[in-house]
């Protein structure tokens, strides 16, 4: 071994430019190869989010009809309108037939001690929110980066603290932990940070089915109990009242969307809510599939510039590590002439090969963890290439050297003696 | 011999590839804008969102840089005031109006269907308060995010209009965005500007980022493979090139019949996957001109290294004559003949 060792290190001593050129060569093929499966990648997670969003269904905007000040102001007055209020919402939420979807993007003033949200400088800042309920979290598959999700609890009251969800944007500025004194429909609460979502994280809102969310502070719709104070009891009626419009996703089709209306109709009727209207319904979602479409073709394009290189680049590289062992074939009879053992040349082929194209799958994937673009995916692909290229190359290097001219000529002398 | 022409056959299948890849990249990177454009209204990744900028002469914001300004009418209708690029959007019919003085419009697939019918062929719009001929339809083959677009040409805005209305600049470079962005902050203090939000394939696959990085990646690979494949080509001809010196032929000799070599074997690699590119109908004229500019590139770097690497095996047989000198031989390669 230790002899296969120096013969290897002599090679690579007299042919430094090739093998470090050589070594570049894989390294930086496999870096595109790994751009290429992350570029991959991010084209799918686009294009599944949107279909998984939106294919096959139909999203129906929901809003109460108070838009006048006096009728909004006679319903608060009743004695019984914040019970009605949560009654309808809880119904919505637990109806067979949709889904409710309850957004808005209500911004919150935050008290930022250390300027971290904003560079302007001074501590309290209007910052972009947006509140979303439990099934709406699900339904758009919100992906965090770091942290976590939301979880069922973070939907229950616990006082003042009222843990968030930060936009990809404020990464730098913050940490998951971080507590920031805020104020919310005008009560001071304590925005505790539980993660940070995925860079365009997208959702459906205001008729824009590309709305993202990289910008914003995600604040979870909480369920509330009793309020114990009139000012707990205003507060909670401002906040249902925004719970109370949102949206509403079924399956496409008459027959679902008459069953929605049904079902709407009932439970209008069951908690004494009557007055809600439907705005801007977006059944088809025709921009949507404008976007899918070009998404597919776009997910295409990539995969198959993907295919091109690896093979083009496969042959360019199959074709120089063959013209490099071909040179290698002489030198290596001449060690079989002075008594080293087919067996012992196999070895210094495979560990020449293993060490050129490890040192370069190594160098590769520092690379592409550098760069932010590894995951575990790209390292099994990895493994894969550097195994099938490790093996190809030494079979057909050590296919050479068996049928290779002068060994043949001194097998055939060794049988002649 | 053999080996010679083997070698040569290998050099001239590995320009092959390096080509092929380059056309694939090229053809990549047309389809790649193209789909940005349309998922994205047909901006760039860079927008400026203007606010406040009634008082902007347009005409002094200055042309070194390649972008259009635009006033948004509504979220799917705006009005071209300037253009300093050549820049065309992708058309489903009819053409685009560029320089074209007059009122005219372009105009998504679905606002066609809406509009009413051609008088004597021509098609017409009314969008606040004036008329605009309509000139083509922007689009594909396939629905797109830009099916619902208008965009106007020629309009005329009161100055009272104006103040109220987002000016949107879309710049093809960042850099280009910034350099707008600092002189007209400069010059009209009283303006706010917002980067503007980018959506479609540009956003969701990170496609710039993405491409940038491919490129970088693409052009050492070609680097690697054009010396690698170049080293091993001359490696194959060091017999001759000796064969050659003893026999007495100028070292200048020697090395333009390697860079003719060269020279051959780029331009029918070149030949060979333009033009079945080309009379394959992949490529266009502009792309063909840009994959001939690619070749000359690849041309001069492999010319450049064969002479790289023929000083070198000239630097070699040097210290091999002193060598030979130190050992007391009197007569060496051609003084032997």
């Amino acid at each position: 071994m230790k002899v296969i060792m120096r013969e290897v290190l002599l090679y690579y001593r007299s042919h430094k430019v090739e093998n470090i050129v050589f070594v570049c060569q894989i390294t930086v093929f496999f870096i595109l190869m790994g751009t290429f499966f992350a570029f991959t990648g991010e084209a799918h997670y686009g294009k599944s989010n949107i279909e998984r969003t939106y294919k096959d269904k139909a999203i129906y905007q929901l809003i109460d009809g108070y838009y006048d000040p006096d009728a909004f102001t006679a319903f608060r007055s009743e004695p019984n309108a914040l019970n009605i209020l949560k009654n309808y919402y809880h119904a919505l939420m637990n109806a067979e037939s949709f889904q409710y979807l309850a957004m808005f993007d209500q911004s919150i003033t935050i008290n930022d001690v250390n300027g971290a949200a904003d560079s302007d400088g001074g501590q309290l800042k209007e910052a972009e929110a947006f509140q979303m309920n439990e099934q709406a979290c699900q339904y758009f598959e919100l992906n965090v980066i770091e942290g976590r999700a939301f979880q069922q609890g973070d939907f229950d009251d616990n006082g003042n603290v009222m843990p968030v969800l930060m936009g990809s944007s404020y990464m730098n500025a913050f940490e998951v932990g971080d507590r920031l004194p805020a104020t919310y429909y005008q009560r001071e609460v304590e925005l505790e940070i539980i993660g940070f979502l995925r860079e365009n994280t997208m959702i459906y809102y205001n008729g824009n089915y590309e709305f993202y969310l990289d910008q914003y502070i995600i604040l979870p719709y909480i369920h509330y109990d009793a309020p114990q104070t009139e000012s707990d009891e205003s507060f909670q009626e401002i906040v249902y009242f925004a719970m109370i419009n949102g949206y509403i996703s079924i399956s496409s089709g008459d027959a679902h969307t008459q069953d929605m209306m049904a079902e709407m109709e009932a439970i209008a009727e069951k908690t004494g809510f009557y007055n809600y209207v439907f705005i801007g319904s977006n059944p088809n979602l025709q921009q949507y599939r404008g976007l899918i479409n070009i998404l597919n073709k776009n997910y295409d394009l990539i995969l198959s510039l993907l295919i091109l290189s690896f093979l083009v680049n496969m042959v360019t590289l199959g074709v120089q590590a063959y013209m490099m062992q071909q040179r290698r074939l002489r030198m290596m009879a001449i060690h079989y002439l002075n008594g080293a053992t087919l067996q012992s040349l196999m070895k210094q082929i495979v560990m020449e090969v293993l060490l050129v194209i490890g040192l370069a799958a190594f160098l590769g994937w520092n690379v592409l963890v550098r760069l932010k673009i590894s995951n575990i995916v790209i390292l099994l692909i990895f493994l894969m290439i550097a195994v099938t290229f490790m093996i190809g190359i030494s079979l057909i290097s050590i296919c050479k050297l068996k049928n290779a001219e002068l060994m043949l000529t001194l097998n055939q002398e060794d049988d002649l003696q | 011999m053999r080996a010679t022409r083997r070698s040569v056959v290998f050099y001239f299948l590995i320009n092959i590839v390096l080509y092929i890849l380059l056309t694939g990249f090229l053809l990549y990177f047309e389809k790649q804008t193209e789909y940005d454009l349309l998922s994205n209204q047909l901006y760039y990744d860079n927008i400026l969102l203007i606010y406040n900028g009634g008082n902007i002469d347009w005409a002094d914001a200055g042309d070194s840089e390649e972008y259009r300004v635009y006033v948004e009418v509504s979220q799917n209708c705006r009005a071209l005031i300037k253009d300093t690029s050549k820049w065309t959007p992708p058309m489903l019919t009819g053409y685009y109006p560029g320089e074209e003085t007059g009122a005219a419009a372009v105009i998504g697939q679905n606002v066609e269907k809406s509009i009413y019918p051609a008088v004597n062929g021509v098609q017409w719009i009314r969008l606040i308060g004036q008329e605009f001929r309509v000139t083509g339809v922007v689009g594909a083959e396939y629905a797109t995010s830009c099916d619902d677009l208008i965009l106007l040409f020629g309009a005329r805005f009161e100055e009272s209009d104006l103040d109220h209305m987002i000016y949107i600049v879309d710049v093809k470079t960042q850099t280009g965005a910034q350099k707008i962005a600092r002189s007209l902050t400069a010059g009209y203090p009283e303006i706010q500007i917002q980067p503007g939000a980018i959506r479609g394939t540009a956003r969701l696959t990170k496609s710039s980022y993405f491409y940038r990085l491919l490129m970088i990646e693409l052009l050492f690979i070609t680097v690697f493979s054009v010396y690698i494949s170049g080293r091993f080509r001359h490696e194959k001809y060091d017999m001759n090139y000796k064969v050659y010196q003893i026999c007495g032929l100028p070292l200048i000799f020697i090395l333009i019949r390697a860079e003719l070599e060269v020279l051959v074997i780029n331009s029918i690699s070149l030949s060979v996957v333009s033009g079945a590119g080309y009379f394959g109908g992949l490529l266009t004229r502009s792309q063909l001109e840009n994959v001939m500019r690619i070749s000359i590139g690849i041309t001069t770097l492999s010319a450049i290294l064969e002479a790289g690497f023929f000083g070198h095996q000239l630097r070699k047989l040097n210290a091999c004559d002193r060598r030979l000198r130190r050992c007391g031989a009197k007569k060496i390669r051609s003084e032997r003949l």
